[in-house]
């Protein structure tokens, strides 16, 4: 809705040198974001949506008010979960039904470790579009290179509902990078997300 | 025809027009290009716990909390145009920061009748495209022809000033009309049906 999304990236070496950028086309919305503005729109007493990895759930009117994509250590031991994610998978193309990245690759602090997602600027390009942006850094503590080649957008949702109350992670955004790309080890790749409603 | 718009990434806008007697005498179709600011703060209110800037119907600025995220209320009721589908006649090209519907057709009940707004929030598509429904009935119970050349889709958010636009498109765009104005004769009825659609 004009509403696009767009993934920028930047990958560092171990000295923090610039060895690559890239972006996606911003193609990528799927169902459980469209879901969730009809209910922004409807605001019908529950919605439902399909976490990742995981089958349909209730969600009642009020739970919308949790929604983040802001996954911070500190403030949450499952900060990894939502936000931008990335996988390994370099050859499925985005569908609307997708819940999950095809191969995610999970938070490890001797893996690839998530930071935080950190909110950017919000701005207006000219009179036809604004925007708001932020963004997540991988860092790769293993001794091997790690190759991405999905990233996607998730937010947590809490549920209250009486048949299944708890902490949901739902995707709402999977894009296929236009090419693998490698980080190095003691690297690092930030991506940038952009939403916006250019004309 | 109803175009199709498959590579439409934002409302999809259909609209008929039906003489005294129902039958169908034009329709068209149209993608818009014209998300306000709002709509992208309104975005942000959703995924983020922030605070966000709206300007309201009359342009004033107003700093609205997270907590009204699930306040936000498009469907108006039958002869209120300050939200949901509102129609008016000024045919200047959209922008961002448009906050209002220029010039605003008012609810009469001796000229443009406002019906109660229809949403629908079920999600319907196929392959790479999904959409949800937002729709108005609109008749000319007047003597004269009333031609609107913009359609705005505004919310009602019950905090700062109320009322604020979403999206604002004009006429200009439209398929199958062959001019850049709809008309509404007195007694025909029109359906306006705005599709906000994601295509990946």
């Amino acid at each position: 809705m004009s509403t696009k999304i767009m993934f920028e990236y930047v990958v560092r070496d171990k000295e923090g040198r610039i060895i690559k950028r890239g972006k996606t086309k911003g193609h990528s919305f799927v169902e459980n974001y469209g879901k969730l503005l009809a209910q922004l729109f409807a605001q019908n007493d529950t919605f439902k949506l399909i976490p990742r990895g995981d089958t349909e759930k209730i969600f009642n009117k009020s739970d919308i008010t949790t929604c983040t994509v802001v996954g911070v250590q500190s403030e949450d031991t499952n900060f990894h979960k939502y936000g931008i994610i990335v996988g390994s998978d370099t050859t499925t193309s985005p569908t609307p039904t997708q819940t999950d990245l095809v191969s995610p690759i999970e938070h490890s602090d001797t893996g690839l470790s998530y930071g935080d997602v950190v909110v950017g600027a919000y701005g207006e390009e000219d009179t036809y579009a604004s925007y708001f942006t932020f963004s997540r850094t991988f860092t790769n503590n293993s001794g091997d290179i790690i190759t991405i080649g999905e990233v996607g957008l998730a937010c947590k949702l809490t549920s209250t509902n009486a048949n299944n109350p708890g902490d949901y992670y739902i995707l709402l955004a999977r894009d296929l990078l236009s090419e693998a790309v490698d980080v190095p080890p003691a690297g690092s790749i930030t991506f940038t997300a952009k939403i916006w409603n250019a004309a | 025809m109803i175009v199709p718009l498959l590579m439409c990434r934002s409302i999809v806008h259909e609209f008929k027009v039906y003489d005294k007697r129902g039958r169908l005498v034009r329709h068209g179709s149209f993608c818009s290009r014209s998300f306000t600011r709002n709509f992208v703060a309104l975005q942000r209110l959703l995924l983020f716990d922030v605070n966000v800037a709206m300007w309201d119907r009359t342009n004033a600025k107003y700093t609205i909390s997270r907590e009204y995220i699930d306040d936000v209320d498009v469907a108006a009721d039958e002869g209120n145009y300050y939200y949901g589908i509102i129609l008016g006649t000024n045919n200047t090209q959209p922008a961002a920061d448009d906050y209002w519907v220029k010039a605003v057709i008012a609810h009469s009940d001796t000229g443009l009748y406002y019906y109660a707004m229809s949403v629908s929030a079920e999600l319907k598509g196929e392959g790479d495209v999904r959409y949800f429904t937002l729709s108005r009935t609109f008749e000319n119970k007047g003597t004269d022809t009333i031609t609107f050349y913009e359609v705005g889709l505004g919310a009602k958010i019950p905090t700062g000033g109320t009322y604020y636009l979403l999206a604002r498109d004009t006429t200009s765009t439209a398929k199958g009309v062959g001019e850049d104005y709809v008309t509404i004769e007195p007694g025909y009825s029109l359906v306006w049906v705005m599709k906000p659609q994601i295509v990946v």
